[in-house]
């Protein structure tokens, strides 16, 4: 995701767009525009690079979101930590500063286009896929190759953006067929 | 006739085709159809932007579960043994030398989670529901559909860009194209799902 695309935040509180907001202004000069309801925001969603948007927003509207999983921050209210979760990338509202600014920048860190890199994969891209073949979750994975979890879901993120296939038994029989396992 | 991915949403509400020039309120009635249930169902189905204006006037829990119970089992009955027959054919017609088995072994992975959430739905959730009971989480009610939408996604690309050696190509074709029909159908039904049921389903929140 590069500097100069729109990001939408949607269904966020007033204090947590503001807040969001002014941590994205360093070191980012792309547009965060808030909309209230999924219902306002849907006609502009195209034209959006990322989504970041509130759990039950994210719910309610999972056949919007889950396709376009790789581009969704889900901000979470309830719950202190956000760690793993089936490969979606979230954070905590309870989370500190620190946490909340690397969430952030994980969000909007590049992503590999996919178009003209696709089997081009890196070492460490498909260091991760062998462990995703092997059965292992997000925390599994960082731990062996001592990498944070989100560097993992980074990995997986440009794994199928790359490859063009979204489940994980998907990016598996990829690595079989290809020889990585 | 512009969208024949109705036929099977037409078919499991029970109107068989030959109507004739009856209008859509003499055809839902005569298959005792409320006939706002109807148009709502089939627009969500087309339209993505679609959103029911009265969704808790027109959806009632008992309509929206008996739809779902009749799609569960269209899914059971037709869609998946259709698959299985034309994919069984297709490896059985086709030489030795292809990846045809490790194809047939995901999507056999795919079905075997599909069916699971059939039998949640049927077992837990639609009784959980009609008796009244909405303690039951939004993503035992979507999030697996939503996994098995994305494996069928993949099982396509994969015939796509990842099918080698010989086969029978009309066969071939017959497995994408049951492959395909049930993912259009699975996607637009999970729209169903994520605006008509959850919704239904108060006070719901995973997180």
């Amino acid at each position: 995701m590069n500097s100069r695309q729109r990001i939408a935040l949607v269904g966020l509180s007033t204090l947590e767009s503001l807040g969001i907001r002014s941590i994205l202004r360093d070191g980012w000069d792309g547009t965060a525009e808030y909309f209230p309801s999924f219902e306002e925001f849907y006609p502009f969603s195209e034209k959006m690079a990322g989504y970041i948007v509130a759990a039950d927003i994210f719910i309610y509207n999972m056949d919007f979101f889950l396709p376009r999983k790789m581009k969704t921050l889900i901000v979470a209210r309830n719950v202190a930590n956000c760690a793993d979760h089936s490969g979606l990338l979230m954070l905590s509202a309870k989370s500190d500063e620190a946490e909340i600014k690397g969430k952030l920048k994980e969000f909007l860190a590049p992503q590999d286009d996919g178009d003209d890199t696709r089997g081009d994969l890196s070492a460490r891209e498909i260091e991760v896929l062998r462990l995703i073949a092997a059965g292992k979750i997000n925390k599994e994975i960082a731990d062996e190759l001592c990498i944070s979890v989100n560097t993992v879901i980074t990995h997986r993120k440009n794994l199928s953006s790359k490859l063009r296939i979204k489940s994980a038994s998907g990016l598996s029989l990829y690595a079989m067929m290809n020889g990585f396992i | 006739m512009s969208h024949p991915s109705l036929l099977p949403v037409v078919d499991r509400l029970g109107i068989r085709l030959g109507v004739g020039d009856a209008t859509i309120g003499e055809v839902c009635d005569d298959r005792g159809i409320d006939p706002d249930f109807f148009l709502s169902v089939i627009n969500t189905f087309l339209d993505e932007e679609y959103f029911p204006v009265n969704a808790r006037g027109t959806f009632t829990i008992e309509k929206t579960v008996a739809y779902l119970r009749k799609t569960n089992a269209y899914y059971l009955r037709v869609q998946l043994p259709n698959i299985d027959r034309h994919f069984k054919s297709l490896i059985d017609r086709s030489g030795d030398d292809n990846n045809l088995d490790m194809l047939r072994t995901f999507y056999q992975d795919m079905r075997m989670q599909m069916t699971e959430s059939l039998r949640y739905d049927d077992e837990v959730l639609f009784p959980a529901l009609s008796s009244g009971r909405v303690e039951v989480s939004s993503e035992s009610a979507v999030a697996g559909y939503m996994e098995v939408e994305e494996k069928l996604h993949d099982l396509l690309y994969f015939f796509v860009e990842h099918l080698r050696g010989n086969y029978d190509a009309n066969l071939c074709t017959a497995v994408v194209s049951a492959v395909f029909s049930l993912e259009r159908d699975l996607c637009q039904n999970n729209r169903i799902r994520s605006r008509i049921l959850l919704p239904l389903i108060s006070g719901a929140t995973a997180f």
